[in-house]
């Protein structure tokens, strides 16, 4: 078929006014094109030049990631060009999607061709959420010399200490991810029969059970280590080579959170560590990028709820204009105190004046299920205290997440639900250790850490943890949920027993024996998290 | 793949040049293990995933046939280039045979889908799949420059938005685009630049501005149509865009095809996705709770009976259903248009003052005597503008905005004539198709003609039931341009939709013609000027004859005998002359 104004070039040709240039074609340095909406200020092409904010992500530039869509017309209405991209193989763009590993490449050189065009002034700042957080980091690690800026929401990036595998475990969620993304458009899961699918073992056949080839989830199957196919993704070795100025934001219920604060601790080696603010609120995954004052039936009140168009520009403003308005004499961090619904502004996270504390597990032997005897206080228990002992069936699981977390309106399944878990705390494979009540406020913020001392008589099993907030009405309220995959996906903690040595090798038990008693004592990674808790009851 | 449950997703079918094309399958709920199931295929550019779909095809699979929903070439999940129209013909016939060959298909396939999903299913039938057993062709394209994206010579300019939505691999979203700015932009030429987008389709089409290989190439001839030998469900409604296309295939088949007697055909008070997913009233016209039929019934009985031989009685169905606005009945018939309607003529009068809805038009099937021309200006700058809202494709949950059927809005401008009958003494039905011969003349070589029929209920609401229109150039032929001389009369014959109406005692029938129709249409600059390039707007004066030797007229199909209040005479409105 004939096809005319075949000439080959990036740009569209458009006229002054225009304020869009639409599907415009970025060469890779291997060929490829990326397809590519920009979004100019009122005054059109003509006006420029123009700072740069500019978006990746895998979910359709011109709605994807919750970043795009609503704040286009915010920023270019301030004089920012937005600049929305497929990644890779993604809906307009060409080539075949990789994900999370082969971002940077391509993030480099977009960069870098956009801030040659007449429009842009040269600098550039990145945005984005979730794989649109990644992306920036993955960015980042090439140093393109015109990426001037960051501001890096719930990003994923700590490599099977998140996702897709959690301290061991497959993150089942990811394998719903696959399916949504394997296609060069999104594949809308409404219709799978999740129950079913999740159920279905072994994990390698999964996507036979599902209907669908996903070769992804082979390869991951293939990379259940911390291997060198994940170690490839982490910025270990490159923080310190940074200097890029970061605005972090996430969220106590996101999770992604342990992927964006690794890259908040990764930037405290980095060569600015000054230039690293950070906003924590209570918020979930979706809830970073667009606030919300309730989850659930828990109410932060309206102060929860931040405007992110104004923080965002606040930063782009100081960073890609040059505008002094003092974005960098806010406060370091700022964090908001579930429980009393404050905010907090520190120097520091964690905070520097926390003390770690130790409370210590206690029962006669019966702590299974919340009318059990199990107890947690400040004393460390006596040498004769009797293990607590439960089954674990793989067949008979305690479910913590409604599979089927996706609605047709894409809402989330939990909206309106009651936050409160005690339904799952009457499982008899389910132990609860529980304080006396407060005498007085208690305040909770930093990485809790447990170590656990357990065995199975099988080679090898699961530890789930999670710290709950129980109201004097007896509501046991989890402080550490991904809300917007339900329940403890990432973030209860969780830990594979023989990856309790490290995540890049397998160790099992030997079973009866008491194996991670003593010899791991206060080395075990068991259970590591970020959280605020709270606590104002007496 | 025995583990699989009732779905197989982004299955990828070869087609013969070895680009891959992705289907979902959703399958009984028996699944693979239960199958042969016969497979009904729906083909679509807007993306297979879309639950709007999905959920209309469940229905099928819940009922024992299997469903396949394919992105076409160069779509979404689907491998290759996308063309619009020019390429589905081979996609659709090699998936159709690489769908038979499959283990859990019994070989007998059907198809569905609307509008462009309409149209591949007339490609696919020209290429006769051997295993293509039947179709479903709903608000199908395939008239083309009589339709899309030019109606006898006018361009439609939502196909420029169309173009824009289809412009990458995934649909565009318009939400952010000034279209207001964009569609007033001259020439049609530079419209892309105006929006930001490189679009070379469009360039195409306007390169082709007259009937020519390039949209013969995609018309189906007689000689095809008399090779498809294929029982056919057409659907579509009085208001609905691809109408020509819908009927300008039915007739072909039933003209044509040695399965003309298998021809079935559905037409209801809808507008273009009224025909998938029907609406009780639309443009603030209600048509009562029977319009919202239940087309997802009408398919599974279609499909129970060519692909799986059920005897639910649908061989013995009447051919034609058609729904009676106005009184807001559905009819049957042995086809359409009805063998009852007959021809009756009106014609226009006036004393030289028919501008607006205030001015001295009449209608009556009285012929003309002496009577002055009507004269107005038509200034491409200031045009008649049809939509409330530029967008066409609003982001949801944004709606478009829709206009009001009642055209008063319209009628009330002094470059608008408008024609109206006496109140009718008794009822009449109008069924089928209506043409207007209008003689007429302009200052300039070209212009453009656009005539409504309406219904004037007692209370002066003017209901817009049918539009035609012609741009003056194409009048002999639209195969070649032919200029007007300025103050010469010219025969323009402008055929209208069809309608299926009563109008009711006391109600008046009305014609309005008019040369503008933005932004749906683009505008006329008068100049003659090759099309993609004129930005050289001219006001017009054009004239409307209607004088002995100039009989300007309307022919309307009516069916009075059809009526339920059956009415014994012929109607005779008694012209109010003035």
């Amino acid at each position: 078929m004939k096809k005319e104004a075949a000439e080959k070039r990036a740009l569209p040709r458009a006229l002054g006014d225009t304020r869009h240039l639409l599907n415009v074609r970025v060469p890779m340095r291997d060929g490829v094109e990326l397809a590519a909406d920009i979004h100019l200020p009122p005054s059109g092409l003509e006006g420029g030049p123009y700072p740069a904010i500019f978006t990746r992500d895998p979910y359709n530039r011109q709605v994807g990631g919750g970043a795009v869509a609503s704040r286009r017309r915010f920023f270019t209405d301030r004089g920012y060009a937005m600049v929305n991209q497929d990644v890779r193989g993604r809906h307009d763009s060409d080539g075949d999607f990789y994900p999370f590993l082969k971002e940077g490449p391509d993030a480099f050189d977009t960069i870098e061709w956009l801030a040659e065009q007449p429009w842009c002034t040269g600098k550039i700042g990145m945005m984005g959420g979730s794989y649109g957080g990644w992306v920036q980091w993955a960015a980042a690690r090439e140093k393109p010399p015109h990426l001037t800026t960051l501001v890096s929401s719930c990003a994923a990036g700590k490599w099977q200490a998140e996702l897709p595998w959690y301290y061991g475990g497959a993150n089942l969620v990811m394998f719903s991810w696959l399916y949504m993304m394997i296609g060069r458009s999104m594949q809308n899961p409404s219709y799978v029969d999740w129950g079913r699918v999740y159920r279905h073992l072994p994990l390698r056949t999964m996507d036979r059970a599902l209907g669908k080839k996903i070769p992804f989830w082979k390869e991951w199957l293939d990379h259940h280590l911390l291997d060198d196919y994940w170690k490839a993704g982490l910025l270990d070795e490159t923080f310190q080579e940074l200097d890029l100025p970061v605005l972090h934001l996430t969220g106590w219920f996101d999770g992604d959170q342990p992927g964006q604060m690794y890259f908040w601790d990764g930037m405290k080696k980095s060569k600015r560590p000054d230039r690293q603010q950070m906003v924590v609120g209570p918020w979930s995954h979706g809830g970073v990028f667009h606030p919300t004052q309730k989850l659930r039936d828990l109410d932060f009140t309206p102060k929860s709820v931040v405007d992110m168009d104004e923080l965002h520009l606040r930063w782009f403003d100081y960073w890609l204009k040059g505008i002094e308005n003092g974005a960098m004499d806010e406060p370091k961090v700022r964090y908001f105190y579930t429980g009393i619904n404050e905010w907090r502004d520190d120097s520091a996270w964690p905070p520097a004046n926390r003390v770690d504390t130790k409370f210590y597990l206690h029962s006669k032997g019966k702590a299974n299920t919340s009318f059990g005897d199990g107890a947690l206080s400040l004393k460390a228990p006596d040498e004769d205290q009797p293990d607590d002992v439960y089954r674990y069936d793989p067949e008979d699981v305690a479910q913590f997440a409604h599979v089927d977390f996706f609605t047709d309106s894409g809402t989330l399944a939990t909206a309106g639900r009651p936050a409160d878990a005690r339904a799952g705390e009457l499982r008899d494979d389910v132990l609860i250790y529980t304080t006396e009540p407060m005498a007085e406020p208690l305040y909770v913020s930093g990485r809790p850490t447990v170590v656990l001392y357990a065995s199975s008589d099988c080679p090898d099993t699961d530890w789930v943890v999670g710290l709950n907030d129980v109201d004097p009405n007896g509501r046991s309220i989890p402080l550490m949920r991904d809300e917007d995959h339900q329940e403890l996906v990432t973030q209860g903690g969780r830990l594979r027993a023989r990856f309790r040595e490290g995540l890049d090798k397998e160790v099992f038990m030997t079973p009866g024996e008491s194996t991670s008693s003593g010899s791991n004592a206060g080395t075990s990674p068991t259970y590591s998290k970020e959280d605020t808790g709270c606590a104002s009851w007496s | 793949m025995k583990e699989a449950g009732r779905n197989l997703w982004d299955l990828r079918t070869p087609m013969r040049d070895g680009v891959e094309l992705s289907s979902d399958i959703y399958l009984p709920p028996e699944g693979l293990d239960g199958g042969p199931y016969p497979l009904v295929l729906m083909r679509t550019p807007y993306n297979n995933q879309n639950l709007m779909y999905v959920k209309y095809m469940r229905h099928l699979s819940d009922n024992g046939h299997a469903v396949a929903i394919q992105d076409v070439r160069g779509r979404h999940d689907s491998d290759g280039e996308f063309y619009p129209f020019h390429n589905e013909g081979q996609d659709g016939h090699d998936s159709i045979e690489w769908f038979a060959k499959q283990e859990w298909c019994t070989g007998k396939i059907g198809m569905m889908g609307g509008s462009y999903a309409g149209w591949v299913q007339w490609a696919a039938a020209r290429e006769r799949p051997r295993h293509l057993v039947t179709f479903v062709s709903t608000a199908a394209a395939g008239r083309f420059h009589e339709e899309v994206p030019y109606r006898n010579g006018v361009v439609m300019l939502p196909m420029f938005s169309w173009l824009h939505t289809v412009g990458g691999r995934v649909w565009q979203e318009g939400g952010h685009v000034d279209w207001e700015r964009v569609l007033n932009h001259l020439p049609l030429r530079t419209m892309d630049q105006a929006l930001g987008r490189d679009m070379p389709v469009w360039h195409d089409w306007l390169d082709h501005p007259t009937l020519d290989d390039y949209w013969k190439k995609i018309r189906l001839t007689k000689k095809d149509f008399g090779r498809m030998d294929i029982p056919v469900l057409h659907i579509t409604g009085y208001y609905d865009g691809d109408q020509p296309g819908t009927l300008f295939l039915y007739e072909g088949m039933r003209a044509h095809s040695p399965a003309a007697s298998k021809q079935f055909i559905l037409i209801g008070p809808w507008d273009h996705a009224g025909t998938r997913f029907p609406r009780q009233a639309i443009g603030g016209v209600d048509f009562g709770a029977s319009a919202v039929e239940n087309i997802e019934d009408a398919h599974l009985r279609w499909f129970d009976y060519w692909l799986k031989g059920k005897r639910n009685g649908q061989a013995s169905a009447k051919r034609a259903r058609f729904f009676l606005t106005g009184t807001n009945i559905w009819r049957e018939a042995g086809g359409w248009p009805p063998p009852r309607s007959k021809p009756v003529t009106y014609y226009l009068h006036s004393n030289g003052g028919a501008n607006s809805l205030t001015g001295d038009g009449v209608l009556s099937s009285e012929k003309p005597g002496e009577e002055p021309a009507d004269t107005y200006s038509y200034d491409p700058d200031d045009p008649i503008v049809v939509a409330a809202d530029f967008n066409f494709y609003p982001v949801p949950p944004a709606k478009f905005v829709e206009v009001p059927l009642d055209r008063r809005f319209i009628e009330r401008r002094q470059d608008v004539l408008v024609y109206t009958s006496s109140e009718l003494v008794e009822e009449i039905d109008v069924v089928g198709r209506s043409q207007v011969q209008l003689l007429a003349g302009s200052d300039r070589p070209d212009t453009d003609w656009f005539v409504t029929l309406s219904d004037v209920a007692p209370g002066g609401s003017s209901i817009a039931l049918a539009e035609g229109m012609l741009r003056a150039r194409f009048r002999e032929s639209l195969e070649r341009e032919t200029f007007m001389s300025p103050r010469e009369v010219y025969e323009f014959p402008i055929e209208l939709g069809i309608v299926g109406h009563t109008f009711k005692k006391g109600h008046r029938m009305r014609v309005s013609i008019m040369s503008s129709h933005f932004p749906i249409c683009d505008r006329n600059m008068n100049t003659g000027r090759p099309i993609a390039e004129d930005a050289d707007p001219q006001v017009a004066t054009n004239s409307v004859f209607h004088d002995r030797s100039h009989p300007s007229r309307i022919v309307l199909p009516v069916s009075s005998s059809n009526s339920p209040a059956g009415s014994k005479s012929k109607p005779k409105p008694k012209p109010k002359r003035r």
